[in-house]
């Protein structure tokens, strides 16, 4: 399968030789703007992120981007197709990896690859050669006959993304790829995009964990209200919006009163998190908290600037709170 | 792979891929629809030739009773099947994102509507060939043109799986459905089990049904290929001047 990814990466490329390339796009439902023109450009082999919390417009783009929802205005180019004109042809060249996995319960785990290899157009013959393949390389070989409820979240996600690999798409558009899973699950699913993106494919993924945002992306965009805010490496955004470190001290109740004053009288910047006080020095320094060790009940560990401390510093909100 | 018709927006590979994934899932519960296609018509052929036709004596322009309401049976069983595959299936299938996900593939919504109701219409000449498999094994049908159930299975499968289509499409729930059933599929059932339009079976029947015959009359989708089935099957052909 490597073999045959990799010559994906000879994938046509648009005019400024991307492999997707997204103009001021704009989608309203009513009057509620759910997308607000928003651009951006991913590069052949390139892993992109849209990070943003529930309701940012992510879904709604990649919708847009797979041709399954109209835009309303500006324009969107994937692999030289005008998605505008044609959506059918997109679908095409795109793999599509749906929020929820959208496997078909009527049918084995083998059925739900060959048919759909079939559905996009595979011969009868390469699409049960094509599931072999994905199976193998997904670790589902076991499961072939499988009926697909009887897989744990972990496989039905893996074979939702072998799904999308059945017609070696030059770009594959996943939403949320780790949304429900269990850690250990998430990190096998990582570890599989990660060969994926080894392999040449161009991945476009919306995520809201900011860890699987800095483990997967070259680079990503924090969208928020419809709106791309800011876009960059990870190590960029994080540099330029992050502190460099932030202190996490754990609180029992009774102390955090004298936590909080200590805390406000010094001007340190800080969010509370259940028990859990993250706090920000100066000029996004290290945090002089030298006055609380004496303090009982309280626990200090120091920690880099994240990208959940980006998206809190660009939109004054925290990412999980959505 | 370009499989694509001449007729510009359809591509062939949408409809026969779709009904190919239906065909596939039936095959693999076919033990349990058999029960439908075959067993259920046998208990109805039987209870209505055996029972009630031992207690009617005299159908004006048939043989027996039970000849006289086999195919009426056969359409009506049809038709529930065609419904059903377009309604209560293709809601589930909705539901759990079946056509979600085929949308990802180069398909449209034209072509998922016509891969389901070629599907419906797949239902309905199967449960047409096993119920009149039934019915000729009782000589409830015994003429060889009965072979022409086929045209209005068709037309009974494309109706039906048209209509069941559009209640799945605008139901906002399952409950819903029951309605397709209840407002439509059970009034058309027993339309034509009562009687028929056709000249060889008048509609003086012991199952007419009075002052609301004439009403279920113009709302049965069922009579006109009903009709031509009872041509087919009693060897007269279907008069269009009545």
């Amino acid at each position: 399968m490597t073999n045959e990814t990799q010559q994906k990466n000879d994938v046509v490329r648009n005019p400024d030789g991307s492999v997707i390339h997204v103009d001021n796009i704009r989608k309203l439902y009513g009057d509620f703007v759910a997308v607000d023109g928003i651009s951006f450009a991913v590069q052949p082999g390139e892993t992109y992120g849209l990070l943003g919390p529930n309701g940012a417009g992510k879904t709604t783009t990649m919708r847009m981007l797979s041709g399954l929802s109209p835009v309303n205005s500006g324009n969107i180019i994937v692999a030289g197709i005008d998605v505008v004109k044609d959506n059918r042809a997109v679908r095409e060249v795109m793999g599509v990896v749906t929020q929820h996995d959208g496997l078909d319960n009527g049918l084995t785990v083998f059925q739900n690859l060959f048919l759909h290899g079939f559905l996009a157009g595979l011969s009868r013959k390469k699409s049960k050669a094509r599931a072999h393949e994905v199976l193998e390389f997904f670790g589902l070989r076991d499961r072939s006959k499988s009926n697909v409820y009887e897989l744990s979240g972990g496989m039905k996600r893996r074979l939702a993304i072998a799904r999308s690999m059945m017609t070696t798409p030059a770009v594959i558009v996943m939403d949320e790829p780790s949304t429900g899973l269990d850690p250990q699950s998430r990190n096998r699913v990582w570890e599989e995009l990660a060969i994926l993106k080894e392999a040449g494919v161009t991945v476009l993924l919306s995520t809201h964990y900011m860890e699987e945002a800095t483990i997967l992306c070259d680079r990503l965009s924090i969208m928020d209200n419809g709106k791309i805010l800011d876009e960059g490496t990870p190590d960029q955004m994080i540099e330029r919006h992050a502190p460099k470190e932030v202190a996490q001290l754990r609180v029992d109740p009774a102390s955090l009163r004298t936590v909080r004053d200590y805390l406000n009288v010094r001007e340190m910047s800080f969010r509370e998190v259940g028990a859990l006080v993250s706090v920000t020095g100066v000029n996004g320094d290290r945090p002089d908290l030298s006055g609380l060790t004496d303090v009982e009940g309280v626990r200090s560990s120091y920690r880099s600037g994240n990208l959940e401390d980006v998206f809190l510093s660009i939109t004054g909100r925290e990412l999980r709170d959505e | 792979m370009n499989l694509a018709i001449p007729t510009p927006g359809i591509r062939r590979r949408s409809v026969t891929g779709l009904w190919l994934r239906h065909a596939v899932s039936f095959v693999r519960y076919w033990k349990f629809i058999i029960t439908w296609v075959l067993v259920e018509p046998v208990i109805i052929l039987v209870a209505v030739g055996f029972g009630v036709g031992k207690l009617v004596h005299e159908v004006e322009g048939a043989p027996s009773y039970a000849e006289f309401m086999a195919p009426g049976l056969i359409m009506g069983n049809a038709m529930f099947h065609a419904l059903f595959e377009t309604s209560w299936n293709a809601y589930n299938r909705l539901d759990n994102d079946v056509y979600e996900t085929a949308l990802t593939t180069p398909i449209t919504i034209t072509e998922i509507t016509m891969g389901d109701i070629l599907w419906a219409v797949t239902r309905s000449v199967m449960t047409v060939v096993g119920t009149a498999t039934v019915a000729a094994m009782f000589c409830w049908i015994n003429h060889w043109e009965a072979i022409g159930i086929l045209i209005p299975a068709i037309m009974v499968g494309t109706t039906f799986g048209a209509l069941g289509f559009l209640f799945s499409a605008v139901a906002p729930h399952t409950t819903f459905l029951t309605l397709v059933f209840t407002l439509v599929a059970s009034p058309m059932f027993f339309s034509p089990v009562r009687s028929s339009r056709f000249r060889s079976f008048p509609t003086g029947s012991s199952l007419s049904l009075g002052r609301c015959r004439l009403h279920l009359q113009s709302t049965s989708l069922v009579d006109l290929p009903l009709d031509i089935l009872r041509g087919h099957i009693s060897g007269q052909r279907y008069t269009w001047s009545h």
